[in-house]
């Protein structure tokens, strides 16, 4: 049995971490590239959204690399996903891909997992194995989900003061795999704070007053460096200090009702979107809408929004958006993405609102 | 005297326009870029060169529009900006108290909201391109009529017919069948403008507020049809400008202007630089699935620029 799953932004270094310490054997496909959303889009009906396209790519790259079985995340409520596994597995069965399904939902994930019970190979497992090793292979999981956030969190703080372009970026992407390599716990404390220091010592001009810009919107997109079209390093470049909203952890950690006390939450977001939103819409409309008040009350300068092109969810959002624009005052930049969206469109586009800004900005500090 | 030039490279076009201090403007140049943005600049800088008394003295150079970051690096510009903010400081230093500026050239269009002379909101068209010039040529071209005299025949329409604008094929079909059942051209020129003034203010304009002045440049405010279709559903009186189809130009050297006030030094390489032989070549990476195109800049056989590239592998130039 060789288990896979679509790529979501970094979750893959979470799976391949619980992996890992279970010793269990997955194929993990190809990062998202230009390769993945080709093999999506040709075989993806085509409205459907991006997220859609690019997770159908991530599988049949990991078919032909010999997975047989898919662990697929799913939800209830409006957003697409949560019925992507379905169309999925026909579309893929009529490709002629042989494959076990076990689809993340509260009533099919309780079949799949009696299914995969039953499976031989993971017997073998399962008499090997501990509830303990299981526990601890989570833990380990988890704690290189966190270190590749925390990194990743950190280098968006540094990236606008950097001096030489792309050093951030470059040290970055050194320190995902070296937190990708470590075998354990130590080895991946050391490399994390290895990666800290680093960024920390990139040369910088501490004078510069970037812009605070927050980036909310549909999960995938969000999360996804690359179906985002790297929105987040180019905004930093532009000299932007970039806040994300979503992450994968926090996603999680949402979802299991433990984020109370986090100032940024999801909970405290969708709270901050009731005057505009009386109901929930379903998958992150509500703290889309949220969070731009949320972040504006904080004295953001800018608030982007990230939406698939055909997302319902997010499509709702935008049109509240403009409203909590006009009442707290900060300007909202909508990008809709498809496997059309040109890296240059959205330069031109991103410039002109950083530019926006600027101007925002020198005109407050006139007239106070 | 000091004088201060701005270059608009666009998909459509290329414009050149010279300010001086007191951004009155001295001389302009408009040319097609025919998809070759590089033989374009330095035939519109050889033009301009022309054009302009020898005691003059460029101080500052700006560029803009699509192909800005290698006219940028052609012409050694003091500052590079996109499209959107120089065509809305072109605007607001013709008319300080402009409040939305529509903006329709070739292959885009987009309307910049302006409050107190500065950039508060804005939008581009960026899935379909019908709520542009290319829509009204093409439609020119099937109905046998110069694009130069749509304008002038949409005026003469007595009653305007009704033409789907959402996409530019739909469009066509319906106009086909309005000609088929005996609508003069003139009607159907006029309902065209309207078209794609409702597609214009559907799309691109959805959810902005439009309040006058409301300035129209880009190449197809040449077009009087649509001015007047604009106003018809506006209810606004729509201004434009003398110069409309270089604003970006202008907007650009007013922008080098103000980036002069700091820096103090030009960057400029002079207008010699129309001689030197530029070229650029594109290679495909395969350094990894993405298969970046990256394209190189040559100055006299030696790459200058590259850009591109995802990762940043290629743009960062040993030196």
């Amino acid at each position: 049995m060789k288990v896979t799953f679509p790529h979501m932004g970094r979750m893959d270094i979470f799976i391949k971490g619980m992996v890992k310490a279970l010793g269990m054997e997955i194929v993990v496909p190809p990062t998202n590239s230009k390769k993945a959303l080709d093999l999506g889009v040709k075989y993806a009906p085509e409205f459907v959204c991006l997220p859609f396209k690019l997770m159908l790519g991530n599988l049949i790259e990991a078919f032909e690399r010999g997975a047989d079985t898919v662990i697929m995340v799913s939800d209830r409520g409006p957003c697409r996903l949560g019925l992507y596994g379905l169309p999925m597995q026909i579309i893929l069965k009529n490709l002629g891909y042989k494959a076990n399904w076990l689809i993340l939902n509260t009533p099919h994930a309780l079949h799949g997992l009696f299914q995969l019970g039953i499976d031989k190979d993971v017997v073998k497992y399962r008499d090997k194995l501990t509830f303990m090793d299981g526990l601890l292979a989570f833990h380990f999981g988890w704690k290189k989900m966190l270190a590749i956030e925390e990194i990743e969190r950190f280098s968006l703080k540094i990236r606008p003061y950097e001096i030489n372009k792309r050093d951030t970026t470059k040290i970055l992407y050194q320190g995902m795999k070296a937190i990708e390599n470590a075998d354990n716990l130590y080895d991946l404390k050391k490399a994390k704070n290895g990666v800290i220091k680093d960024l920390r010592n990139i040369p910088q001009d501490r004078n510069r007053r970037p812009l605070k810009i927050a980036i909310a919107g549909e999960i995938f997109v969000v999360l996804d460096s690359f179906a985002n079209l790297d929105i987040e390093k180019k905004l930093g470049e532009l000299g932007c200090e970039v806040d994300r909203t979503i992450w994968f952890s926090t996603h999680i950690l949402h979802h299991l009702g433990l984020d109370k006390f986090m100032r940024r939450s999801k909970r405290r977001a969708i709270q901050a979107a009731r005057p505009y939103l009386k109901y929930p819409i379903g998958a992150e409309c509500n703290a889309t809408v949220g969070y731009a008040a949320l972040y504006a009350k904080e004295g953001y300068d800018g608030f982007v929004h990230l939406m698939p092109f055909t997302c319902m969810p997010e499509f709702v959002a935008g049109g509240v958006l403009t409203r909590v624009s006009k009442d707290y005052g900060i300007p909202v930049f909508t990008v809709e993405l498809e496997e059309h969206s040109s890296q240059t469109h959205l330069m031109t586009r991103l410039e002109a609102f950083v530019d926006l800004l600027h101007r925002k900005r020198a005109k407050k500090r006139v007239n106070s | 005297m000091d004088t201060y030039l701005g270059v608009d490279v666009g998909s459509i076009s290329t414009n050149l326009a010279v300010i001086d201090e007191k951004k009155k403007v001295l001389a302009w140049e408009y040319l097609l870029t025919g998809g070759r943005p590089i033989e374009a600049v330095q035939r519109g800088l050889r033009e301009m060169e022309k054009k302009l008394a020898k005691e003059l003295k460029i101080k500052g150079v700006g560029s803009t529009g699509s192909a800005r970051h290698l006219t940028g690096i052609l012409v050694g510009a003091d500052t590079v900006k996109s499209e959107i903010i120089a065509h809305a400081v072109g605007a607001s230093q013709l008319i300080p108290e402009v409040k939305t500026v529509f903006e329709i050239g070739g292959q885009d269009s987009k309307i910049i909201i302006v409050r107190d002379g500065v950039v508060v909101d804005f939008a581009m068209n960026t899935i379909c391109a019908a709520g542009t010039g290319s829509f009204l040529d093409h439609q020119a071209q099937r109905l046998g009529v110069l694009i130069e005299e749509f304008g002038d025949l949409a005026l003469k329409a007595e009653a305007p017919t009704r033409i789907a604008g959402r996409c530019t094929v739909f469009a066509e079909s319906d106009m086909i069948h309005k000609q088929q059942t005996g609508h003069t051209t003139e009607n159907i020129v006029a309902g065209l403008c309207q078209a794609l003034v409702r597609n214009y203010l559907n799309n691109v304009g959805k959810g902005k507020e439009i309040l006058p002045p409301i300035v129209f440049q880009g190449g197809v405010a040449a077009n009087k049809g649509m001015k007047a279709a604009f106003e018809e559903e506006l209810g606004y009186e729509v201004i434009v400008p003398e110069y409309y189809h270089v604003m970006g130009a202008i907007g650009a050297a007013i922008l080098a202007q103000e980036t002069i006030v700091q820096t103090k030094k030009t960057r400029f390489k002079g207008f010699e630089v129309s001689e030197v032989d530029y070229k650029t070549r594109s290679f495909e990476c395969t350094g990894c699935p993405n298969l970046c195109e990256v394209i190189e800049v040559l100055m006299d056989r030696e790459v200058i620029s590259r850009w591109g590239d995802r990762c940043g592998k290629w743009e960062v130039l040993e030196k």
